[in-house]
């Protein structure tokens, strides 16, 4: 009862220093509360006094101003007030007492505004604090209610702070009331984290959190809780919900992973054979480069996507033919007026360095045959053939005309059981002129030092290739 | 064809979009554009000569194959702006023959995604080939992985939570947190990408604490994408019947291709 009433007083009083008051009365230090109560009998001592000794003439507002000393915690300076009224001289000496007796009377009363001013400076540290922890499962609705609730909350919250816990109903509500919020705060964070072992259609661990939450609502009085359990009952249902539409399809259930899996062999995975350990799913297997252009390509059948336009033939690039064609007009321009210079001579020069190396490969073609035919079963060795022991110069000709005919399909080489390269003749209908066998080049290279080496090594006395009668300049 | 006179203003002007970005454009000039009345597109055609037209027609086909080739919705606004500028009191008419041009000359279909917005895509009209085309062009890999994902979310039944799909994508050894050597940013690719181009849709879960999305199938992948195929290809690779998930080959039968792309409303504006 004593605790309502005070309660009572505490809610309508609308000032601050009021509350203080009344707080510091329930609560503080036995000794300060006795010293409190006493000054204020002291004060309405003085107070009535007044009305006795200056026999009912104190004027009406002074009362009222010591009054609003308290209401407005400005210090009232009665002196000159008091001086004015100077009519009876014996009351001087007893004015002046009384005067410094009501200072001081005022003064402690300010005593609880000091004592407010820091209990404000702690209910707001503490509010700060408090607040961090709840701020963060904020959500729309229940925020407006929660700030309200706050207020008034960490105003008994302050004031507990002030004093140590004799009230301790007040402090047992205080303490059951955080069990509940902690409780309900571990219920939304384990619906949020174990969210999808609660999805999974095997267990009643969501309608158990629910149970839950209706056993910890039975406790709740006040608006903050119901908040927590109204926020606990969206995150439940939304899991309800979810869970529902999993039921919802029927027939053959449909399950990624499986999926997954089937994807991967489809795009063409190469699993590792010595390796069926299902759960180390890294690194099971080598997914080949074009596995998604696989799929790509299956996926065109499904899309009606229009073709993206671009040019057939691609973009052109720049490239410079036309300095080339300057060059070569440029040669062919002295090169014409030489020709007009000296007609006749300049034509048979002109054909004899065209038609030369036909000539010479027609003659060497001649050479490799009559040798052939001395004797068609024994190769001919191609060194043999080529080398012109008395002159490297010649010897380099004759291999770039034994390279045309091969070229063109007239003679054919072939390695012999040394190994050695051998050259023959290759007859008219043995090879078609397309070429359909498989044609192989290589490259010869042959030194002044290599000549001499295989001259040495092949024991070569004189050519076969006789050197030819005219000789170029 | 006389286009070749303008085809270098609306090609540098289609390329300045080309970059894919959806630059804020001037709303106001879509806001102003009111649909002309079928009388004063009659007035405004008499006022023009027919290759008049008929210019303004191909440059609109040229502007909308351009802009496709980066699969991004065209919005009527650029259009208008852009291309159409002073014959917009024919604009519907422009636009009625561009489709038809579509249609007859290169088989595709104009079709409006977004009434509201007044956006358009362009689908092919022709019949999907039952197998791999035999003509060999290089196929994009981003239509593989979106295919895996339209997949997934088509048989969950429409709508899935985005952890699905990421955990679905890291069991292809894709990870949205790494950089994909063939793709890249993964998770920008699907969140931003697919979704501007309309294959998805990203939307946020609401009272969700960390914030959630959700993925349905976009505007463009309902217009171009063929359920019942998929759901053919999900029977190939399970080796079972399509009719075996009963509800999605309802759901892929029950509306009949045409309708799926909203044809109605596509080739009047």
């Amino acid at each position: 009862m004593k605790l309502d009433l005070i309660y009572l007083l505490q809610k309508d009083s609308r000032s601050k220093g009021y509350q203080a008051l009344f707080q510091f009365l329930k609560e503080g230090k036995l000794f300060g509360r006795i010293l409190v109560v006493v000054l204020l009998l002291l004060f309405f001592c003085f107070v009535l006094g007044f009305f006795f000794f200056w026999g009912g003439e104190v004027p009406v507002h002074t009362s009222y101003q010591l009054v609003a000393v308290m209401r407005h915690s400005v210090v009232y300076q009665p002196s000159i007030k008091f001086r004015r009224r100077r009519s009876l001289d014996f009351h001087d000496d007893f004015a002046d007492t009384q005067l410094a007796l009501l200072v001081s009377v005022c003064l402690t009363a300010c005593f609880p505004f000091t004592k407010h001013s820091r209990t404000s400076a702690r209910v707001k540290m503490k509010r700060s604090k408090g607040g961090g922890d709840e701020e963060a499962p904020r959500h729309n609705g229940s925020a407006g209610r929660r700030k309200a609730d706050q207020q008034q909350s960490d105003g008994d919250e302050g004031g507990s702070d002030i004093g140590p816990a004799d009230l301790q109903d007040d402090d047992n509500d205080q303490g059951l009331r955080r069990e509940i919020r902690s409780k309900y705060r571990d219920l939304i964070s384990s619906v949020q984290q174990n969210r999808e072992d609660m999805l999974s259609p095997s267990n009643n661990k969501l309608t158990e959190v629910l149970e839950e939450a209706n056993k910890l609502f039975k406790d709740v009085r006040q608006a903050r809780e119901a908040a927590l359990d109204a926020q606990l009952l969206v995150v439940a249902t939304d899991l309800g919900k979810e869970k529902a539409s999993q039921l919802f399809s029927e027939g053959t259930a449909f399950d990624p992973t499986a999926f997954a899996e089937h994807l991967l062999s489809f795009m063409g995975l190469n699993r590792l054979e010595d390796d069926e350990d299902e759960q180390q799913n890294t690194a099971n297997g080598y997914l080949p480069q074009d596995a998604w252009h696989r799929l790509a390509r299956r996926a065109e059948c499904c899309f009606r996507t229009a073709p993206s336009f671009h040019y057939m033939m691609g973009s052109f690039y720049a490239e410079p033919p036309p300095p080339k064609q300057r060059i070569e007009r440029q040669r062919k321009a002295p090169s014409k007026e030489a020709k007009r210079i000296m007609p006749t001579q300049l034509k048979k020069m002109e054909e004899s360095q065209q038609e030369a190396t036909e000539k010479e490969v027609e003659r060497i073609l001649g050479y490799l045959k009559s040798y052939y035919q001395d004797d068609p079963t024994s190769p001919i060795s191609y060194y043999e053939f080529v080398i012109d022991p008395s002159s490297f110069s010649r010897t380099v000709e004759n291999i770039f005309h034994t390279s045309f005919l091969i070229r063109d399909g007239l003679a054919r080489m072939y390695l012999d059981e040394e190994k050695l390269p051998c050259i023959a003749p290759v007859e008219e209908g043995e090879v078609e002129a397309g070429g359909s066998t498989s044609r192989k080049q290589c490259i010869l290279s042959i030194s002044p030092k290599i000549w001499k080496e295989l001259i040495d090594a092949f024991d070569i006395k004189d050519s076969i290739i006789r050197p030819p009668n005219t000789q170029n300049d | 064809m006389t286009q070749r006179k303008r085809p270098s203003s609306t090609q540098s002007s289609s390329q300045r979009r080309h970059t894919g970005n959806l630059v804020a454009q001037d709303e106001d000039d879509d806001a102003t554009f009111t649909q002309p009345s079928t009388s004063q597109v009659q007035r405004g055609l008499e006022k023009l000569t027919p290759a008049q037209v008929d210019q303004k027609t191909a440059e609109v086909v040229q502007y909308f194959l351009v802009k496709d080739q980066k699969k991004m919705p065209v919005r009527r606004a650029d259009l208008v702006k852009h291309v159409v500028k002073d014959y917009r009191n024919i604009y519907p008419e422009i636009l009625k023959r561009a489709a038809r041009t579509f249609d007859q000359v290169f088989g595709l279909k104009l079709v409006e995604i977004d009434p509201k917005n007044k956006m358009y895509i362009l689908v092919n009209n022709l019949e999907t080939p039952d197998k791999a085309s035999p003509v060999r062009s290089p196929s994009n890999p981003k239509m593989g992985l979106l295919l895996a994902i339209l997949s997934v979310i088509f048989m969950k039944g429409g709508v899935v939570r985005e952890n699905l799909i990421w955990n679905t994508l890291r069991k292809l050894r894709v990870d949205p947190g790494e950089k994909h050597e063939e793709f890249g940013d993964v998770r920008k690719m699907v969140t931003d990408e697919f979704v501007r181009q309309r294959y998805l849709e990203y939307v946020r879960i609401p009272h969700t604490e960390p914030i959630e999305h959700e993925f349905r199938w976009g505007q463009r992948a309902d217009a171009e994408v063929s359920k019942a195929k998929i759901l053919e290809f999900m029977g190939e690779l399970h080796e079972q019947d399509p009719k075996t998930w009963t509800q999605q080959y309802r759901q892929a039968h029950s509306l009949p291709n045409s309708s799926q792309a909203s044809t109605s409303s596509s080739s009047q504006r």
